[in-house]
């Protein structure tokens, strides 16, 4: 039960009196590398926005007829569009406006219902939240236990069978999969509804809910058994692994101690990439299980040029991979010492990292 | 522009038009498999609920906005108009009881008694003026259809008195569903400019009203009990959005709906065992128009080479599993019911050139042009219309021998509806779905050298527009159908619009339930009021 030690003389072999949290923290998240973080996320943000509004003023023809839509253009109606949106400011102006319209909320009305954007978007949010939140998580049960199987069992047939598994996943169109899983499941077994986000919030929502979340986890679930198992693999030809078990520290330590420890950041930046996968994912499957959410406002906004909407759904969508980028970056200094950065590494931390 | 607008607004509907089921269907139109010889009837039993499935979501329940065909088929259960179209295609009362035309200019509706809105407050004169307004109004999708209109007064406490500009023989079928569906004054007040959102929904006087609405999931109606016609025996509806083929059949065959409208042709087969399928003409047209006043489509050879290569049985078998008719005119013989007996237009129809499919004749059509060593053309349709794409890919396999190179590329609806403006594309498709039950909506905009802005073909005759400058000021509708056909049956033969066939479309409804007078005006009507279980 002998902790490892690191081999040299150090601070480190001394037991280290135990630092209240926030210290800790500190130490783990230096404050400047936290606000660099954060600038360089507002910094994208902004970039992104730029782009965003840029939408109007690239598509094709004057935005002053793109925003009026299907109704007929008179001069007093293509009048009327320049004064609300100011089209005759300079391009400059129109962005601050728009951008300080935006971070209060105030993201313009549809061309397509004249509805409020916001209104909208906050219909559709919550359903489309729960939707990537539940198939991320039957995407994470499944992926990382069958990936950690996988890479124990590296090339033998446990491995091989669940990496086939993840290929046909991962090959199957989501209408398709959603498709068998309706058919499976509504019509053979009679367990689930069919389509529909259900009435209500609560129960039923969930229970709609199954079927398109497991179709949309089931899509991404090959990725995090890719990562996991690679990771695994890795982690197992160490040698710090190998002079642990040559020890005689048991399998089990071994493996939850050393080994997942360090599937932790590669496996977390590729959660990163799976929520972001999740968000793309939506479209298709809110096209076949038939529910209102974001992904189904983005293709008929698309479609309908309804700009005000793309800006604000492009914007939104942006924003939660930034902050989904934002969060594995601050995570990865809790979870690797390795990752802290050189200069706010404090050299008792340091060796922390290497033992 | 006007009509144009009106041909985008039709179009806009295209990938989700929708038809009645007809087991009565008249026309030899119908060879549905499971379509009934003898009227289908239902029994007065009440039916508590009911869920249909509509093949694409709406973004907003008001027409104004979003005049595509699903739009009405869920606005026309909830508001009315002045007039009504029956599900044949005849004008009937609706909010007037009667009316009559005074002059040629005048024309006066005198307003049922009893009516009221689904909150209670009776239905005036006010609430008439403040609808057409809206319907006026710039930023009215429906704008086009009253621009010939000089005034609109009440006359009296249940009159109104609408006066044109100038002469429009068209003009009794502007106060009808497609192009005036009348709210109440306060309504249209309170909600200017978001009529028809989640939020505010629609205020009708209509057999049902709408409980609730979000874009793509469905539509909540429920019975108006105060409508002043026959009370409906089902009580409550709900219009689900289910965009998926597949979805859509196993929520039929699990029994989470109870039936679906607007079947597309290759999928309506499957439904046969879950559900009663039925087909019906829903009048729409799919045609090429050739640009004829420049080349190469100015020489009438090419024009005719293109008719010969079109092998249109073809693609009504293969690609339409034969649910839809060989067209010769841009006006479906069923357009002409109110005019004219179905004789004299079967037999006008008959007369015209056929141009049967065949290479040879093609071939000899285009060595007597000056094109003769072939040329290239682009043709664009609409990423809704599939079967538009099939069609033109056919078309460009018989083209290629004659040494013609048709491009054919998909565009999004939107664009193609941006290009359908002459002189844009020397070729296009032109696919339209009337929404009223009159010749003149296709004839005037599309046959007539003054209608620059709508005239694809930029088709100039000046017997064909003699007839139908005639038909616009005709006093009797006999008198103004022989005019109308007249203009027909001289511009067949110009061939500026090939026509490749008129469409019909299949409904699937539980065999527990029947849609009574079934027609291809069915949907754009109270269709739901006529919904009846099965004797």
């Amino acid at each position: 039960m002998t902790p490892p030690r690191s081999p040299g003389p150090g601070p480190a072999n001394r037991p280290a009196p135990q630092r209240p949290w926030h210290v800790r923290l500190g130490a783990a998240l230096p404050l400047r590398y936290v606000l660099r973080r954060l600038a360089g996320t507002a910094g994208l943000l902004a970039v992104l926005s730029a782009a965003v509004f840029a939408l109007l003023r690239v598509a094709p023809g004057d935005p002053a007829r793109t925003l009026l839509g299907t109704r007929s253009a008179t001069p007093q109606a293509l009048a009327a569009v320049r004064a609300d949106h100011h089209l005759d400011d300079p391009v400059a102006e129109q962005y601050g406006r728009w951008l300080a319209d935006a971070l209060h909320g105030r993201l313009g009305t549809s061309i397509r219902t004249g509805q409020d954007v916001t209104a909208v978007l906050g219909d559709r949010l919550a359903l489309s939240a729960q939707l990537v939140l539940l198939g991320f998580a039957v995407a994470v049960a499944l992926g990382l236990p069958l990936g950690v199987l996988a890479g124990l069992r590296a090339r033998r047939p446990a491995d091989r069978a669940v990496q086939s598994l993840a290929v046909v996943t991962l090959s199957t169109p989501v209408f398709a999969g959603g498709l068998v899983l309706i058919y499976v499941f509504s019509l053979m077994l009679g367990w689930l509804p069919a389509y529909g986000p259900g009435s209500g919030g609560g129960g039923d929502r969930l229970l709609h809910l199954v079927l398109p979340a497991a179709t949309l986890g089931l899509s991404v679930t090959a990725v995090l058994v890719k990562l996991t198992r690679a990771a695994v693999v890795r982690e197992l030809a160490r040698e710090h692994v190998t002079f642990a078990l040559a020890r005689g520290i048991p399998t089990r330590r071994v493996l939850i101690r050393y080994v997942l420890r360090g599937t932790v950041v590669p496996v977390s930046t590729g959660i990163g990439l799976v929520l972001a996968y999740l968000l793309a994912g939506t479209v298709m499957v809110e096209q076949v299980f038939a529910l209102p959410g974001l992904g189904q406002l983005l293709v008929g906004s698309v479609t309908f040029k309804d700009v005000p909407v793309v800006q604000a759904e492009a914007l939104l969508i942006a924003a939660l991979v930034c902050l989904a980028n934002l969060t594995t970056d601050l995570v990865h200094p809790l979870a690797d010492p390795r990752l802290r950065t050189a200069a706010a590494t404090a050299p008792a931390d340091r060796d922390k990292g290497q033992a | 522009m006007l009509r144009m607008t009106g041909a985008a607004f039709g179009t806009l509907g295209a990938a989700v038009i929708l038809s009645a089921c007809s087991p009565q269907q008249k026309d030899t139109a119908a060879h549905g498999g499971t379509s009934e010889a003898t009227p289908a009837k239902g029994t007065d039993a009440p039916i508590d609920s009911l869920t249909l499935a509509l093949p694409s979501s709406i973004s907003t329940l008001d027409v104004s906005r979003e005049a595509g065909i699903l739009n009405y088929t869920v606005a026309a259960l909830v508001q009315e108009s002045l007039l009504s179209i029956s599900p044949t295609g005849r004008l009937e009362p609706g909010l007037a009881e009667k009316w009559d035309q005074l002059d040629a200019r005048t024309y006066v509706y005198t307003l049922r008694r009893g009516a009221v809105f689904s909150d209670g407050a009776p239905v005036t004169t006010d609430d008439v003026l403040a609808s057409i307004e809206a319907a006026r109004d710039t930023t009215s999708g429906l704008a086009y259809a009253w621009a010939n209109v000089a005034s609109v007064r009440a006359t009296g406490e249940r009159e109104v008195t609408i006066t044109l500009s100038s002469p429009d023989a068209a003009f009794s079928w502007t106060p009808t569903p497609g192009t005036l569906l009348i709210s109440s004054k306060a309504f249209l007040a309170k909600h200017k400019g978001k009529v028809g959102t989640s939020q505010t929904l629609l205020l009708g006087s209509g057999p049902y009203k709408v409980t609730s609405f979000a874009a793509d999931d469905g539509v909540q109606l429920e019975r108006n009990d105060a409508w002043w016609g026959r009370k409906p025996a089902l009580r409550s509806l709900k219009l689900s959005f289910i965009p998926d083929a597949g979805t859509r059949l196993v929520a039929m065959k699990s029994g989470s709906i109870d039936g679906a409208l607007d079947l597309p042709a290759d999928e309506a087969g499957s439904w046969t065992s879950a559900a009663e399928v039925t087909y019906t003409s829903d009048r729409s047209v799919v045609s090429l128009a050739f640009d004829t006043s420049r080349a190469p489509f100015d020489d009438p050879h090419v024009r005719k080479a293109f008719a010969y290569a079109a092998d249109r049985p073809g693609m009504v078998a293969g690609i339409l599993h034969g649910k839809a008719d060989v067209a010769t005119s841009l006006v479906s013989p069923e357009m002409w019911g109110d005019l004219l007996p179905a004789a004299d237009t079967e037999s006008a129809y008959a007369a015209l050139t056929p141009y049967p499919f065949g290479l040879d004749a093609a071939k000899a059509e285009l060595a007597e042009s000056a094109h003769k060593d072939g040329f290239t053309v682009e043709l664009t349709y609409p990423n809704s219309g599939p079967q538009l794409g099939t069609a033109a890919l056919a078309l460009a396999g018989s083209l290629k021998s004659l040494g013609i190179t048709l491009k054919v590329k998909e565009v999004t609806l939107e664009q193609w509806i941006a290009d359908l403006v002459p002189g844009r594309k020397p070729l296009q498709f032109l696919w339209y779905f009337p929404v009223t039950g009159d010749p003149a909506e296709l004839t005037n905009p599309y046959l007539q050298s003054s209608a620059t802005a709508t005239n694809l073909a930029h088709y100039r005759n000046t017997a064909v527009d003699r007839a139908l400058a005639a038909a616009t000021t005709a006093t009797g509708t006999a008198e103004r159908g022989r005019f109308l056909l007249d203009a027909v049956k001289a511009a067949a033969a110009d061939l500026p619009y090939l026509p490749l066939w008129w469409a019909q479309t299949a409904t699937a409804l539980s065999k527990d339930v029947v849609l009574e007078q079934p027609g291809p005006f069915a949907l754009v009507g109270p269709w739901a009021a006529r919904i009846r279980r099965t004797a």
